[in-house]
């Protein structure tokens, strides 16, 4: 039995390409999913003692929207997207290092545990970055040795959705972890879909992860889960990082 | 007394959906011995429960009618099961009345009616009242223990187990006196007997045994009388009977210490907690936590954020209701 009053929190980091090929309704689509999440947490809570939210948008370069926070408390303001430059993936991964090792540490000081963080990444495109240097800044978000205890301890669990554009080869190498007890997985635009149901759909997976994460989480899981592939909704496919795009 | 599947005609509207089973109205059907309308609970493949929810639906049927008007007042209680080319694929249950239903605006302005779950108790009181849930003061909750006390009264002394109380299988109404139905009592079990569905713990809900009986509904009510009576952020993980201090009295806080300590002989009774709460709101001693959660009940219209300002304002001041 955990009689500890302690919480421990799964923070869920939103991360949204707002190049400028994101116009129309993508981005529409993209600025409801918030109001969507806010909603269901409205719906569920008590979820506010186990989840918090942070939105990251990134174009040339990378900006908090929604600094880390209990999205039902009074002085939330949810972020309205807007639409600049190109599409770096480095800026992403290097803001969310800091910000993820900066907020874990602030919850941690506030005397809560915190779950390993989910990070929902959502391009319509291609990285305008060198190769190396977005893989570069990826791997220094991502790898931890245990044994030695170099790397990012802090890495976060890494679900990539694309929609449009988005390479599903460049896509598929931002799942992390692939293996292990809970391999995550990617989500596509379904080929008969159009990107605004696909990214109104990430939304339904973003929210059904959060419910299904606060349903489940005790001390040692490690917090996400993402829905099966039954109960995706229309619009997107799910892959895992070992499925075949030739 | 299994129903058979074809017999529910047109199924009619969806009315929620889970993991474990999808529940539907079921409009063209009624039965004798229940007073409304009925829902139909249907397992999703692989979900069906094992051979034993007739025992539930018989143990119904063999109360003498006070005692199973008593029973479909305050559960939702599953009245006959649906057979499926002979195997059960559901059950009838009565539906949930309306007045445990509160309407009321979403923080994106969507109109929403959501079932009064416990859960919403547990939540700062200004929080949930910005989120237009019912926000009920010291004596009301008083009064939700006291009755989900008789609930557990009435089903401990009809020798069932509850099993998996938690924030979102007990509901709330305040209109007509301030009452509790408990719902999905489909995993209810008879004490006794094996489960009909495995009895689970909720997460944050866990007591000290591994094996949930009459007593583990003892100190998952322990929980839920801490929870409902000291909300606010955090509360719905609270387990330090400590936070009673000032909202009940002495006798009070050493009933809630025993409830959720790890002796189970120590808990006290649903009885001896129905007759506590009956005594203390005959008192009404007002204490100083109580200032923080006195307020009379009261139901908004919802808040919305004002899409030019940001800031939330409540719905209908704009003309939005």
């Amino acid at each position: 039995m955990d009689t500890s009053e302690q919480g421990k929190l799964l923070p869920f980091y939103v991360v949204i390409d707002v190049s400028y090929s994101m116009s129309g309704v993508k981005l529409d689509t993209a600025n409801q999913i918030m109001p969507a999440v806010l909603d269901a947490v409205a719906k569920a809570p008590i979820l506010a003692d186990k989840v918090r939210f942070s939105v990251i948008d990134f174009s040339d370069d990378a900006r908090v929207r929604l600094p880390l926070c209990d999205i039902l408390d009074d002085g939330v303001q949810l972020p309205s997207l807007t639409l600049r430059g190109g599409t770096s993936f480095v800026s992403a991964f290097r803001l969310l290092r800091t910000e993820i090792e900066s907020n874990v540490k602030q919850l941690k000081a506030d005397g809560f545990l915190v779950h390993r963080p989910a990070v929902f990444f959502i391009s319509d495109g291609v990285p305008t970055d060198q190769d190396s240097a977005w893989q570069s800044a990826f791997a220094d978000l991502t790898t931890f040795d245990k044994v030695s205890r170099t790397g990012f301890s802090m890495y976060p669990n890494f679900v990539p959705f694309g929609v449009d554009d988005a390479d599903p080869r460049t896509l598929q190498q931002l799942i992390h972890p692939t293996g292990g007890g809970k391999p995550m997985r990617m989500f596509l635009q379904s080929k008969d879909s159009d990107a605004a149901a696909a990214i109104a759909g990430m939304a339904e997976v973003l929210i059904s992860s959060v419910l299904a994460s606060g349903e489940s989480m005790t001390r040692g899981d490690s917090g996400i889960i993402l829905p099966s592939g039954d109960d995706l909704p229309p619009g997107l496919s799910s892959y895992t990082a070992d499925d075949d795009f030739v | 007394m299994a129903v058979p599947r074809v017999a529910l005609g047109t199924l009619g509207p969806l009315l929620g959906s889970g993991g474990q089973a999808k529940v539907y109205a079921v409009p063209s059907v009624r039965l004798p011995d229940v007073a409304g309308p009925l829902v139909f609970k249907h397992y999703r493949p692989g979900q069906e429960p094992p051979a034993g929810l007739h025992a539930l639906v018989l143990r119904r049927l063999r109360m003498d009618l006070p005692t199973r008007d008593r029973l479909d007042v305050r559960t939702a209680w599953p009245v006959r099961t649906v057979q499926d080319g002979g195997a059960v694929c559901g059950v009838l249950m009565p539906l949930i009345p309306d007045d445990y239903f509160h309407t009321r605006y979403l923080p994106s302005g969507a109109a929403d009616r959501s079932l009064c779950e416990f859960q919403h108790l547990f939540v700062d009181p200004e929080r949930a009242r910005r989120l237009g849930m019912p926000v009920p003061g010291r004596k009301a909750r008083l009064a939700l223990c006291r009755d989900f006390a008789g609930v557990m009264h009435l089903l401990h002394t009809n020798n069932f187990v509850i099993g998996d109380i938690n924030a979102k299988n007990a509901v709330f109404r305040l209109n007509a006196g301030p009452s509790v139905r408990l719902v999905d009592c489909d995993a209810i079990r008879i004490r006794g007997d094996a489960a009909v569905l495995a009895q689970l713990n909720a997460p944050d809900w866990d007591p000290p045994e591994r094996t949930l009986s009459q007593s583990t509904d003892l100190y998952k009510f322990g929980l839920l009388v801490l929870r409902t009576l000291c909300p606010g952020n955090g509360a719905s993980l609270y387990r330090d009977p400590d936070h009673v201090r000032g909202v009940l009295d002495g006798r009070g806080y050493r009933l809630l210490a025993d409830a959720i300590g790890a002796s189970p002989r120590r808990r006290p009774t649903a009885r001896d907690w129905g007759l506590y709460f009956t005594e203390l709101l005959g008192a009404g001693a007002p204490t100083t936590r109580a200032a923080r959660i006195s307020a009379p009940v009261v139901t908004t219209s919802g808040w919305v954020r004002d899409p030019t300002t940001r800031q939330w304002v409540q719905a209908g001041s704009d003309g939005q209701t």
